[in-house]
């Protein structure tokens, strides 16, 4: 580098400033706060104990998580072979929901969709192309994924 | 081109006597009134079914129907379930020279589901004369097309000249009457969500949507778009024929494990850079043209075939010297095809984790697109939905599910997105490079597996030499001068191939740009003068409804009609979900009129009736049918005919009624009832 340029860069002013992080965007709020909703949605009643929400938010967060509980459901994988994380940001998740009128959170653990949260739950399942892997494979376990069964996965029960 | 419906009939036998609906429909307005679940959906999908149009709800071969025509019904009297024995739906219909059909299909019936009856006159209306019958078929191949077929009798009925069109594969198909429908009926649950009609898919045809309003409105620009079609197909064929030829001299070129330099994976007009290109083949560390290392083989076989086959006495001194060479070669070729074949193993570790890495990229843009979209649309979503402030204490968030205090400044979505797609591209270079290195390792692997080979053969000639009589021929002369033949001859069929590879690939490069000019002579307008007339006439008929209906999501001028695929837009971008569930309903019920009165001054191959089957109670709550019903009575005085089945509170449509010209068919209780 010539050394007139080196010495107007040195001796220039210069700022820094904090580079924002990127985030996955299963992080995003409005990602996590869609799939509470699209999970209630999609629950008997609008409503899901929260220990079947974490379930299903690990489940249906990636590729890897969906086509192992898939498996785990058609019998390839055995209840130990899952491991179900409990995850902070779900719980900020949920919160956030709450916050919002769309799921108040009931005695014993239990959360539900409120009318809004129903009209949120519609607005999210019409659109088609948005969370669509999500929302395929919601469809797809949906018959397996009463809260009996996932009660049993959690304590590492056979299921048949 | 007209089709009325003028009457519509249902029947279920049970044990406990005869069920049963009749509906007659009038020109002009028809209101079907009856609370929810009373069966008005049942009777307007029984006349999709008796129309054999069923899958234009969904692909699979079940009745449309509910369980009152299909399996059992409640007897009013005792409300004991009574199951059905027999069911039908018939439908009369009339045409624009006032002929009329009466098509009859059973639901539950011991005759094929498949078939269908047609009278040739009012049998619901008239039942007292006789009329000629006929069965048809609906849904086996051939149904649309065939003489036998009802869709093809319907088609010729209503007066239409069904267009040809493409499919996905490229085969030619008419348009079928399954896609054509859902512009003239708007059923309960898809077909309100999308514009201008939710279209079957599982036929397979092209750009389905578009193909069908251009015949409904009877556009020119069908022509001109089959022979766009056509030229896109052929040009695809084409860079297939390429890929397939070069393919083929990779392959050709690997029996010499060279390498092809010059050949873009794409067709390329550029008939000078064919004709340039050439082989690569390695030479030790090095690259060197086939040609080139095929000279130098020339010279040495040349040079071996002027020699006499010396006799072992001569060479045995000399034999010891060059045993004792070549065993330190042999180690050294072996040390480098190891370490070649170490640098492929790390190679395809290298692309195994590139791979996994683009499979998470991809997983996580997808969602960061997700969490776009849901933000944009937030509002639609719910009053705060992924708000920028906390709900509770009002206080700024940061757009993330971490702890708050625990991140940085988070980047914004739009900012993460663009992030991700640059990471992305980055990995999808290293794979290729990565891909290419591998290839290239593969070549030089299998050169020097040759040349190990070659040496472990010279090897044992001449250890064979050493142990034999003094005047025998020297075995290493003679295995020296075989392969290095057999390798010539190798280079050179697969130089000669290579030439031959390049004379069709000009050709298929003259072939591509003659497509190509063809395609650029084609007008880049796709609409002719006409179209363009017609699609303003469209465009004024829509805005001039939503101004009538209260359209307020922005003003009614700003909607436009994209003539790409005729949907509604605004400034250039398609309207959807920022529409209110009012105005989307406005606006549908605006599009679809407009279809059919387009037809009253322009030639439309509009057949004059539309239904509207009333879309789901939710969404209605805010919306006043009023002035929509007020436009829809017009239809009688131009013959034509509009059906519209509500729940509506009875007393608010009789105000919305009072002093409309239209034909009210209300239901008090199930619209099936016991007949006498």
């Amino acid at each position: 580098m010539p050394s007139s340029l080196r010495d107007l860069l040195l001796d220039g002013p210069f700022e820094l400033s904090v580079r924002p992080e990127p985030l996955p965007g299963d992080l995003r709020l409005a990602w996590g706060m869609a799939l509470v909703i699209l999970i209630l949605g999609r629950s008997r009643g609008k409503r899901a104990s929260l220990q079947k929400l974490h379930f299903m938010a690990h489940s249906a967060r990636t590729r890897a998580t969906r086509e192992q509980t898939k498996r785990l459901f058609a019998g390839g994988l055995s209840t130990s072979d899952m491991v179900v994380r409990v995850e902070p940001w779900l719980n900020r998740a949920i919160s956030f929901t709450t916050a919002a009128k769309l799921v108040p959170l009931e005695r014993g653990g239990h959360a539900r969709l409120t009318e809004a949260g129903i009209a949120a739950y519609d607005k999210i399942s019409e659109a088609d192309s948005i969370m669509v892997e999500e929302k395929e494979f919601f469809d797809a376990i949906a018959r397996q994924a009463t809260e009996g069964t996932i009660d049993k996965i959690m304590r590492m029960e056979q299921l048949l | 081109m007209t089709l009325r419906i003028r009457h519509l009939r249902l029947r279920a036998e049970t044990a406990s006597g005869t069920f049963g609906a009749d509906i007659p429909f009038a020109l002009g307005l028809n209101v079907l009134w009856a609370d929810n679940t009373k069966g008005k959906s049942t009777c307007l999908q029984g006349l999709l079914y008796a129309l054999g149009l069923e899958r234009m709800l969904s692909p699979r071969r079940e009745i449309p129907l509910t369980y009152v025509m299909t399996s059992h019904l409640d007897d009013p009297d005792t409300g004991a379930p009574r199951t059905v024995l027999e069911s039908s739906v018939s439908v009369e219909l009339e045409n624009a020279f006032g002929d009329v059909i009466t098509v009859l299909r059973g639901v539950k019936s011991a005759q094929d589901r498949r078939l269908v009856t047609v009278s040739k006159g009012p049998v619901l209306s008239e039942p007292a004369a006789r009329y000629e019958r006929q069965d048809y078929f609906v849904h086996d191949p051939g149904a649309a097309q065939r003489e036998a077929g009802f869709h093809r009798m319907l088609a010729d009925f209503i007066g239409w000249e069904l267009p040809g069109v493409r499919r996905f594969d490229g085969s030619e198909t008419t348009l079928y009457l399954e896609t054509i429908f859902p512009l003239l009926y708007v059923e309960q649950k898809a077909g309100w969500s999308s514009m201008p009609a939710a279209f079957p898919n599982y036929l397979q045809i092209r750009d389905v949507g578009r193909r069908a309003v251009e015949f409904i409105m009877s556009l020119d620009t069908h022509e001109l778009e089959l022979k766009r079609q056509q030229l896109d197909l052929q040009l695809a064929e084409c860079t297939s024929a390429w890929t397939t030829e070069r393919n083929e001299m990779l392959s050709v070129a690997g029996l010499a494990n060279a390498r092809l330099q010059g050949i873009p994976t794409a067709p390329t007009i550029s008939i000078g850079d064919i004709e340039t290109s050439f082989l690569l083949a390695p030479d030790r560390d090095d690259w060197r043209s086939l040609e080139e290392m095929a000279s130098i083989l020339r010279d040495r076989v040349a040079d071996m075939l002027a020699a006499e086959v010396p006799e072992v006495e001569d060479l045995s001194e000399a034999a010891a010297v060059e045993l004792d060479n070549l065993i330190k070669l042999a180690s050294e070729q072996n040390a480098r095809r190891n370490s070649l074949f170490r640098a492929r193993q790390t190679e395809v570790a290298q692309r195994l984790s590139v791979a996994r890495r683009l499979a998470a990229l991809q997983e996580d843009l997808q969602k960061n697109l997700d969490a776009q979209k849901l933000r944009n649309f937030g509002s639609k979503i719910a009053d705060t939905f992924a708000p920028d402030y906390c709900p509770t204490c009002s206080q700024s968030i940061q757009d993330t599910l971490l702890a708050q205090q625990a991140s940085a400044a988070v980047m914004r979505v739009e900012d993460n997105i663009e992030y991700i797609r640059s990471q992305r591209t980055i990995f999808q270079r290293l794979s290729a490079q990565a891909d290419t290195a591998i290839l290239n390792i593969d070549r030089r692997l299998a050169a020097a597996t040759n040349e190990v080979n070659e040496t472990n053969a010279r090897l044992r000639a001449l250890r064979a030499d050493l142990v034999a009589p003094s005047h025998s021929p020297s075995t290493a002369a003679i295995e020296e001068r075989l392969p290095t033949e057999s390798r010539l001859q190798t280079m050179e069929d697969v130089q000669q191939r290579f030439e031959e590879q390049k004379i069709s690939l000009v050709s298929i490069a003259e072939r591509y740009a003659e497509l190509l000019a063809a395609r650029r002579a084609l007008p880049d307008d796709r609409l002719s003068e006409q179209d363009r007339a017609k699609l303003d006439r469209f465009t004024h008929i829509i805005r001039q409804q939503a101004d009538q209906y209260g359209f307020s999501t922005f003003p009614a001028r700003d909607i436009d009609i994209s003539p790409e695929n005729f949907r509604p837009q605004k400034e250039g971008f398609e309207i959807g979900f920022e529409l209110s569930a009012s105005d989307a309903i406005r606006l549908k019920w605006a599009y679809h009129l407009a279809l059919m009165e387009l037809s009253r001054r322009d030639a439309t191959n509009h057949p004059g009736f539309v239904v509207f089957d009333e879309p789901r109670q939710q969404a209605t709550r805010e919306i006043s049918f009023q002035a929509l019903l007020e436009r829809a009575s017009e239809a009688k005085s131009h013959k034509q005919q509009v059906i519209f089945a509500t729940s509506e509170s009875r007393e608010r449509l009789s105000g919305f009624l009072a002093n409309l010209d239209c034909s009210f068919l209300a239901f008090d209780g199930y619209i099936l009832t016991r007949l006498s």
